[in-house]
């Protein structure tokens, strides 16, 4: 098992040694640790949000997300996962006196989406977003899906229609309601409602795909199918999952990353924070002994 | 944060289960190892038949422990410490149940030679290094329940000494075969009992890696390199 426990200091390096470096004739190639292997999506560097009221939701967090990777974030109630899920996207410039500080970096161009250039509307369709509860705008399914190609500025029926379907086959769902794409999207069930926003989420072609407890809402039968599309989408797409479901994250993701209090206590291999992990506070809340 | 009981006291008290119910077998097979070897070296071929039906028991207590280690996995899907603590008891209990069965071949040994011929000086190696073996598995068993990595190294550096008890007998044996050549049957008896005691030896160091396993995530058989003690 690769031990790639991240601290602020290593991640940076890491960061910086992702360009790729000649290895010399004589030596066998090193193996080198996911973290460098895998490249980058995104880099979050010394980020933390403020809330309108002050409070301090994220306290400089730095994390690598790998590019078409899952990486799971998993802690207590109010630790600020969700907090920082959102912040990915702009989510929290819909409510005014809200402040980022730091940065987050989208690879390979280096624009830091939450730097003042950055325009939320735009930062948005590049990032997509999956919430809790499924939430299908009150129209067809075909409208649903379209919309945010609408937002893009994509007007040509024949171009929305193709999208549209692409989006669907790759949400698994097309099957299901290839038939009745104008019927309401309300008719469909929870977990269909749900393949439907993470469709509608893939719609405008993200490059980050954000998921926030998807599933919580979904019975197990649900719950599976969204979780083997997860899967599958992290061929094409780097996908960011807030989960509370342990077995979720530990099934799921390659990267899972601890929050406690505004911090990222501890960032690995999902497969050590699962059986090994270095920080005691991972251990305790994983463990169920958090208290 | 400190360190907290599980939310759920259900799963607690399963793993308190587990850790006594192993310890449980855990004696029982150093006890037979003990019951069996002293049969032999008494050749009381009714402590013999004791220590075979004693295996049946610790045949038992494997497959109900297996079960049990089955059913903490299924009701509380444990992850860190707690995983390793159930799938390095699973682990373990194979090795308790291999290392009854070498005592079991001990055992079986007195009924097939009744009348076998022992120096006194064979005698006491034996007994002693029966005893240092049973201690030994004892101890690895500990070891797992307590999580003590200071146990398990002392398992580990023990083996040593079974070793050299080992040896000692086959080189007591090869002289006493070239002395005595008729009753080679005894003499390779002694053999065959030096090397299920070895082999018991090895199941308890094999537990003690398991123990390093649970304790501190080191993969089982980083040991046999050095490079997991420390």
């Amino acid at each position: 098992m690769t031990d790639t426990t991240m601290t602020i200091d290593k991640t940076k390096k890491d960061t910086q040694s992702a360009a790729p470096t000649k290895a010399k004739p004589d030596m066998p190639p090193a193996i080198k640790p996911a973290a460098e292997r895998d490249p980058l999506r995104a880099r979050i560097e010394n980020f933390s949000f403020y809330y309108s009221n002050g409070f301090q939701a994220i306290k400089q967090v730095d994390m690598p997300i790998l590019d078409r990777k899952i990486t799971a974030i998993i802690g207590p109630s109010g630790c600020g996962k969700s907090t920082l899920l959102r912040s990915l996207n702009r989510m929290h410039d819909l409510y005014p006196g809200n402040r980022y500080e730091g940065k987050v970096i989208l690879e390979p161009e280096g624009e830091n989406l939450i730097g003042p250039e950055a325009d939320p509307v735009l930062v948005r369709l590049r990032v997509g977003m999956v919430f809790q509860k499924p939430n299908p705008f009150p129209k067809s399914i075909y409208e649903n899906v379209a919309a945010g190609l609408r937002v893009r500025g994509i007007k040509k029926r024949a171009v929305i229609d193709e999208a549209v379907e692409t989006a669907l086959r790759r949400a698994a769902i097309w099957d299901e309601v290839k038939d009745k794409l104008h019927g309401s999207a309300y008719d469909l069930s929870g977990g269909q409602q749900q393949r439907l926003c993470i469709a509608r989420g893939l719609a405008p072609n993200p490059e980050i795909l954000l998921l926030d407890e998807p599933t919580s809402a979904l019975d197990p039968i649900a719950t599976a199918k969204v979780e083997d599309l997860v899967q599958e989408l992290s061929e094409t797409v780097t996908i960011v999952i807030v989960t509370h479901n342990m077995q979720q994250a530990a099934r799921i993701s390659h990267r899972t990353a601890f929050m406690y209090l505004g911090e990222a206590t501890e960032f690995g291999d999902t497969n050590q924070i699962f059986t090994n992990p270095k920080h005691p506070h991972t251990e305790s809340y994983i463990t169920g002994r958090y208290g | 944060m400190p360190q907290h009981p599980h939310f759920l006291k259900s799963f607690d008290a399963a793993l308190q289960v587990l850790r006594q119910n192993f310890q449980q077998m855990g004696n029982m097979t150093a006890e037979n190892c003990v019951l069996a070897t002293s049969a032999y070296l008494a050749h009381d071929e009714a402590r013999a038949l004791e220590a075979i039906n004693h295996d049946l028991d610790i045949d038992e207590a494997f497959e109900q422990l297996r079960s049990d280690c089955f059913d903490v996995l299924l009701r509380f899907q444990p992850v860190a410490k707690d995983l390793r603590l159930v799938m390095g008891i699973e682990h373990a209990v194979g090795n308790l149940e291999r290392a009854g069965d070498h005592a079991k071949t001990i055992a079986r040994h007195v009924i097939a030679t009744p009348r076998q011929m022992l120096a006194p000086e064979d005698r006491i190696r034996l007994d002693e290094m029966a005893a240092l073996v049973a201690r030994t598995l004892g101890k690895s068993v500990i070891a797992m329940t307590d999580h003590s990595t200071e146990a398990a190294k002392q398992v580990l550096a023990a083996d040593l000494r079974v070793d050299a008890y080992r040896d000692a007998v086959f080189d007591a044996t090869i002289v006493d075969l070239q002395r005595n050549a008729a009753q080679a049957r005894d003499h390779i008896g002694r053999i065959l009992v030096a090397v299920a005691l070895e082999r018991i030896g090895d199941h308890a160091t094999n537990i003690a890696e398991e123990v390093l396993f649970v304790s501190r995530g080191v993969a089982p058989g980083a040991t046999r390199t050095g490079s997991g003690i420390g």
